[in-house]
Formats: C-alpha cells, sequence, structure tokens
C-alpha cells in the first residue's frame, strides 16, 4: 500500500501548474469573465502542447494514455489559476466515453483532433441541463431517452453572458439545433458520475488552495491593533479549520482517483465522498477568504470573486455535491442496513 | 499511488483476524479502573505478546515484529473490528518504548523494552499539572540534584492508569534556563518509591479512570533520566508527535461505532427520518475522509517523513467525529437515555458517551491543534 505519488506523476503536476500558470493569469481569468475569447485559442494550444488535453487519450490516437490519477493532479493545477476552458470535460470525460462506447470510427475521427488542441470537447451529463464551454466546443455529448449521441457543434448560438461565472461559457442545449450521431456502445453512468465527481472535487481542492494562499498571505501582512491580523486566534482558528477540511478533501481526492484507476469497487462512494469533502472545503474556503479580506475583497476589482463565483459553479454544476451526499446517504441508510438484515435472516 | 494491500500485509490481516476471532474474550472484561479490571487486561496483554501481536511496529532489535506503519495499522484495524479489550500498557507501548529507543541508554532499554512488551510494567504518563495543561512548558514539580540522585517534588493531574501503574514517565523541571522549555528533564520514576502518593479522581463517567500524583522529595538514581538533563523538551516532543501521529487511532473504532448507531437507528424505527439519514451520511463522510487522511500520514511515516501538522489535522479529524457520532446516538436514546444504565451493553454505551468528550480535550485540546496548524503548516505569525 502506497499513498505517494511517482516521480512521473510528481514532475506531470509541476509541468502543469508551469504551463497553466505562464498561460492563465488572474488577467486572463478576467478576460475570459468578461466575455473576451481572443485568448482562449493561444492558451488552449499551449495546453495540448504540453499533452494535457490528450492526457488520458491512447498513444495510438497521440495521447499520453495515462489515467485518473495523473488528471486530478492536473486538475488541482487548473483550478488553481481558475482557468476557464473545459479541460475536466475535454482531457477526461469526453474521451472516456468515446473510448467505452464511441465505434472505432468515432474514436479515430476525434480522439486525435482532441489530443492535438484542434478540438474542445463538451457534454451534457446526466441528472443536468447544462454544457459548459458552450461558446468554443467543437463537440458535445449528450444523453436523452434515446441513450447517448454526439454531435459536431459549428457554432452555437445559446451562450448565456448573464450566469453566474461567465468565463465557464454556460448555456443549455436543445436537441432539435443539433445533428445527433448515435452512440451505440454501453456507458456505465455511475462511472461516468464518479468521474464528474472526482474531477470537480479536484477542480475545487485548487481553488480552495489559491483561496487559501491568497488569504494567508493576506492576514500575515494586513495589521489592525498595530499587529498581523493573523496573529489573532480568531483568525488562525478558522483558517485552520479550512485547512483543515482541505487537507481531507485532497487526499479524498487521490483516494477516489486511484480506485477509479482500478475499478476498484469503493471508486464510486469514494468518488462521492470526494465531491462532497471538497465542495464543503471550497465553501469554507471562499467563505473565510472573504471574510478575512474585508471590505477589500468585497469589490468587483479584486480577483476574490472570480475564484468564489467559480466555487459557487463547480459545486452546483451537474447534479451537484448534494446528489453526492443523497447517494452517499442511500448507501449507507439503506443498503448497508440492507445487507445486515440479509445476514440476519440466513 | 497504489492502494492494494501487499501479499505479506493481505496474510497478515488474515493470520491476525482468525487468531483474534478465537481468542478475542467472549464477553467484556471488567474496566481497568478497576483492580479485577487490571488483572484481566495484562492477562489479555500477555496473551497477545505470546502470540507475537505486541510492539507490531516496534523494531525487531527492540524485541517487536518490525512491521511498517501500514501494517501496524491494519493491526489496529482488525483489533478494533474484533471487538477486543482496550489495551493497557498504550502509554508503555506508545510513549515510552520510543522514547527509549530513539534517547534512553542501553541498560534502560534493556531494563524497560521487554518488560513493557510483556506488560510487566503498567506505565502512565506524567506530564500535565494543575497549572500546566495546554501551557505544558509550564510544569513545575521540581527535581533538584542531592549526589547521584533527583529528588522530586510537585503534583500531576490527569494521569490515566495512575492508581494502576508501576512506573510513571514524568516531566520535571531542573534548571531556570534562559528559556522555559530548557530547565526541562523526562525521568523514568518507580511508582513504589517512597514519596510518591496517588489519588483517584473520578470522572464524568464515574470511572475512576484518572489519578493525581503527588512526589513528595521522591529519589530518583540520575541512571533514570531520559537523554540528558535538560533535554526534557525535546524528548517530550518527540514522544507527543508519536502520540498525536499516524495510526494510533483506527478508524476502524469509529467505523464500529457509526455502524453501531446506524443499528440503534433501525432499532428506534427512525432510520426513515431525513435528519437522522442526513446525519448518518454525514458522518459516513467524515469517518472516511479521517480513514484516508490517516493512511496517508501512515504512508509518509513508512517512507521516513515526519507527517509533521498534519498529525493535529489527523486528531481534530477522529476527535471531533467521535464526539459527532456519540452525540448522534444520544439523540436517538432520547428521553430513554435519561434513566440510569439498562444492562452492561446500555452502560459501556453511557460510558464511552461520555469518554467520547474528553476526545477534544486530551493529547493536545482541538484549540492547541488549530493553533499548530495555524503556526506551522500556513505560517501565522504566533
Amino acid at each position: 500500500m502506497d499513498f505517494m505519488f511517482t516521480q512521473e506523476q510528481e514532475a506531470i503536476a509541476r509541468v502543469a501548474r508551469r504551463v497553466l500558470g505562464d498561460h492563465c493569469s488572474p488577467r486572463d481569468v478576467r478576460a475570459a469573465f468578461e466575455g473576451e475569447l481572443p485568448g482562449a485559442g493561444a492558451r488552449w494550444d499551449a495546453i495540448a502542447a504540453a499533452g494535457i488535453a490528450g492526457l488520458c487519450i491512447p498513444e495510438v490516437y497521440g495521447g499520453q494514455g495515462l489515467g485518473p490519477v495523473e488528471m486530478v493532479l492536473v486538475l488541482e493545477e487548473a483550478g488553481r489559476v481558475c482557468l476557464p476552458d473545459p479541460l475536466l470535460e475535454t482531457a477526461w470525460l469526453v474521451p472516456a466515453l468515446l473510448l467505452e462506447a464511441g465505434t472505432d470510427e468515432q474514436q479515430r475521427r476525434w480522439l486525435p483532433r482532441i489530443a492535438t488542441g484542434e478540438v474542445v470537447a463538451s457534454l451534457r451529463a446526466p441528472g443536468s441541463e447544462l454544457v459548459v464551454a458552450m461558446d468554443r466546443c467543437g463537440l458535445v455529448l449528450w444523453t436523452d431517452d434515446h441513450g447517448w449521441s454526439l454531435a459536431e457543434v459549428p457554432s452555437l448560438p445559446s451562450v448565456s453572458r448573464r450566469s453566474l461565472d461567465r468565463g465557464l461559457g454556460l448555456g443549455r442545449i436543445t436537441d432539435r439545433e443539433l445533428d445527433r450521431e448515435p452512440i451505440s456502445g454501453e456507458v456505465g453512468d455511475p462511472t461516468l458520475i464518479a468521474r464528474i465527481a472526482t474531477g470537480s472535487a479536484a477542480l475545487l481542492n485548487g481553488l480552495s488552495d489559491w483561496l487559501m494562499a491568497v488569504t494567508t498571505r493576506h492576514v500575515r501582512t494586513r495589521e489592525q491593533f498595530g499587529r498581523p491580523i493573523g496573529s489573532f486566534q480568531a483568525v488562525k482558528h478558522m483558517l485552520a479549520e479550512v485547512a483543515t477540511d482541505l487537507h481531507a478533501a485532497r487526499v479524498a481526492t487521490w483516494f477516489a482517483a486511484e480506485a477509479l484507476s482500478r475499478v476498484a469497487s469503493e471508486a464510486h462512494e469514494a468518488a462521492d465522498i470526494a465531491r462532497w469533502t471538497a465542495a464543503s472545503a471550497a465553501l469554507l474556503a471562499s467563505d473565510a477568504a472573504l471574510q478575512l479580506h474585508g471590505g477589500i475583497g468585497f469589490t468587483w476589482e479584486h480577483d476574490l470573486h472570480l475564484w468564489m463565483k467559480r466555487v459557487s459553479a463547480l459545486v452546483h454544476l451537474y447534479g451537484g455535491h448534494e446528489q453526492s451526499l443523497s447517494r452517499i446517504e442511500s448507501r449507507v441508510c439503506d443498503d448497508l442496513v440492507d445487507a445486515a438484515q440479509k445476514q440476519e435472516a440466513r | 499511488l497504489d492502494l492494494r494491500e501487499r501479499p505479506d500485509q493481505r496474510r497478515f490481516r488474515a493470520d491476525l483476524r482468525a487468531w483474534l476471532g478465537e481468542h478475542v474474550p467472549r464477553s467484556p472484561l471488567p474496566p481497568l479502573s478497576t483492580v479485577d479490571g487490571v488483572r484481566a487486561h495484562v492477562a489479555w496483554e500477555r496473551r497477545l505478546t505470546a502470540a507475537g501481536y505486541t510492539g507490531v511496529h516496534w523494531p525487531l532489535e527492540y524485541g517487536g515484529q518490525g512491521k511498517d506503519a501500514v501494517t501496524s495499522a491494519i493491526f489496529e484495524e482488525e483489533y478494533a473490528r474484533a471487538g477486543a479489550p482496550e489495551r493497557a500498557n498504550v502509554v508503555g507501548l506508545r510513549l515510552v518504548g520510543p522514547a527509549l529507543m530513539a534517547y534512553g541508554t542501553d541498560p534502560q532499554r534493556h531494563r524497560h523494552l521487554p518488560a513493557i512488551l510483556g506488560c510487566d510494567e503498567l506505565w502512565s504518563q506524567g506530564f500535565s499539572e494543575p497549572e500546566a495543561g495546554s501551557d505544558l512548558a509550564a510544569v513545575r514539580t521540581r527535581a533538584s540534584r542531592d549526589g547521584d540522585h533527583l529528588v522530586v517534588t510537585g503534583e500531576k493531574i490527569w494521569t490515566t492508569l495512575g492508581v494502576h501503574a508501576d512506573w510513571i514517565l514524568a516531566l520535571v523541571r531542573t534548571g531556570s534556563g534562559e528559556r522555559r522549555h530548557d530547565g526541562l528533564t523526562l525521568l523514568l520514576v518507580d511508582m513504589r518509591t517512597e514519596g510518591v502518593e496517588r489519588r483517584p479522581i473520578v470522572q464524568v463517567n464515574a470511572d475512576a479512570g484518572f489519578a493525581q500524583i503527588t512526589f513528595n522529595e521522591v529519589r530518583v538514581p540520575e541512571d533514570q533520566v531520559v537523554g540528558s538533563v535538560g533535554q526534557g523538551w525535546t524528548v517530550a516532543m518527540h514522544v507527543l508527535t508519536v502520540e498525536r501521529g499516524a495510526g494510533t487511532v483506527s478508524h476502524a473504532w469509529l467505523e464500529q461505532d457509526l455502524r453501531a448507531t446506524i443499528a440503534l437507528a433501525r432499532e428506534r424505527g427512525r432510520l426513515e427520518e431525513p435528519l437522522v439519514r442526513r446525519e448518518l451520511a454525514l458522518l459516513r463522510v467524515q469517518v472516511q475522509r479521517y480513514r484516508f487522511s490517516n493512511l496517508r500520514a501512515l504512508c509518509l511515516t513508512d517512507h521516513g517523513i515526519d507527517p509533521g501538522p498534519e498529525a493535529s489535522i489527523n486528531k481534530l479529524l477522529w476527535s471531533e467525529t467521535r464526539k459527532r457520532i456519540y452525540r448522534l446516538g444520544a439523540e436517538l436514546r432520547g428521553e430513554d437515555g435519561l434513566l440510569d444504565a439498562q444492562g452492561p451493553e446500555d452502560s459501556e454505551w453511557q460510558r464511552q458517551y461520555w469518554y467520547s468528550r474528553a476526545a477534544t480535550i486530551y493529547g493536545g485540546s482541538s484549540q492547541i491543534q488549530k493553533n499548530i496548524i495555524a503556526e506551522r503548516l500556513l505560517g501565522l505569525p504566533r
């Protein structure tokens, strides 16, 4: 049993941190938030060139052939810089769906283009109505009564500029707008849901880590009553509680990714636990950050709100953390009890 | 990142499970706070020793099993699941043993380590004092030199097993020192020495688990100093890191408590209540996240990396979770919990309920842990 990352995994996280840090500054996040797309193309090219877009795509299709553990390390870095691009969807969710259920032809057509960065992909997940990156995705997958379908998207008009996190390019699609092409294979919804939960958790952990870092720096330097406010226990304990929750959330996310990578029986529950703990930690981090920055953090001008709004979006997107907790609840209160009753009956 | 158990770990687990299944006493032993209880628990400890299940994490050269931290945690996990008795010599095995391995002399190791493993010496920890709780460096018990002896006078309090222990690891003040941490020394004190008095303290759960220990000019040979005179703070901090550190408390204890609480909710027909269900789900999350976090710290330990402030995070995670599980249990019992215990199982639950509320105080209170996290992990000013 080894809960440590390999040198290769650590190197992948380092590269992701450097590339994302170089190409996604707070200024870029703000530009995306204001609805400016020009920088997005160059940024995505750099991400693809570093092998990040094709991280989970097999080498025969031009990807790196890596798995969930590497993916969550990279997604945490994407969360840290508040990356506006749909990395979770393009690099993990869509390729995994195509690999599981797509035809050879569909895989050959789309996977290489995703790996090179030519195509950004998105999806409408079960239990969700929204699609991210509506303004820039070239491929979208969705599920309805007819099962899973995919469509090439030349351009989609229906992006809502009035969403909470305008950088994400959130919108709704209606089936009428698209030329449906069915995906015939069997899609394991629980596994997709587990990937969404684990990936969202990793993104949230990155966001929380940035919020913690910025807030810790602020309370170390901001003085009131003649001393740094970070020397007051009320402030210390607030941040210590966030640090505790965040540590637990990161460890839970790594655990879930490892379980997913070897299709372990507890992967689905671990993913839900990761998502719930990461969402709780992020909400707490967001609250502490705003509270401890005081007035300046409440301004449009400060970057804090960009990260806080991303937290809100990721907490509620794709069915939200509430659905994760509901599943945990029925496992604990129904499944385990059923098992106990069966055992008693025997 | 590979969370599969190694073949040797799987084998260790299977063998242990079989052994425990055969040997764990069917009915609970009398409590450790009684003379009968101590006798029964010591006998149980010796069966563990004979079977090779004591000192799992101790190095082979000191008579231990030489297992890594993860395997040692597998032991704790199986032990908890089997419902085996409370461990009697935790202070000896977790504090005194490791302190002597790191800082003791050869004669001290020869004398005490086998006696701890064989449970021939029951140990207690003499750190807290009436005026030194969270502020441990404020200890006032003094030891002054007289020839080749140190003469100890002062008071220790909240000493677990203090009434029955044979030995005590005492933190005493030997010098004034520029900084108050410098003048401290750790001593191995035989409780039968003249001038040692013990008075039981009855806890809120009606157990006399603690004691107040008075040292009245107790003469301790100087070869009973651990490390050197004035090195007490360093050794004590080492010991406390071990106490808080990885694997001290198995998630399996929390799992057992939670399972019992789910069963209680079912028995009382309250498993359909939305608030009860929600709280059980949240507790499941709390228990699992502690499991993951503890596992991470164990693996760091096995790689020779000190988990540092992560130990404080883990202490907060398990102690707060334990309290919350028992709080739900009390809610489920409702009015019935107000009557005197109905039978031994109920009485054990009552005892544990109150004891769960000590968890956020002992071993460094939650407030102290948060200070450690804020100052050492986040670098906030003192």
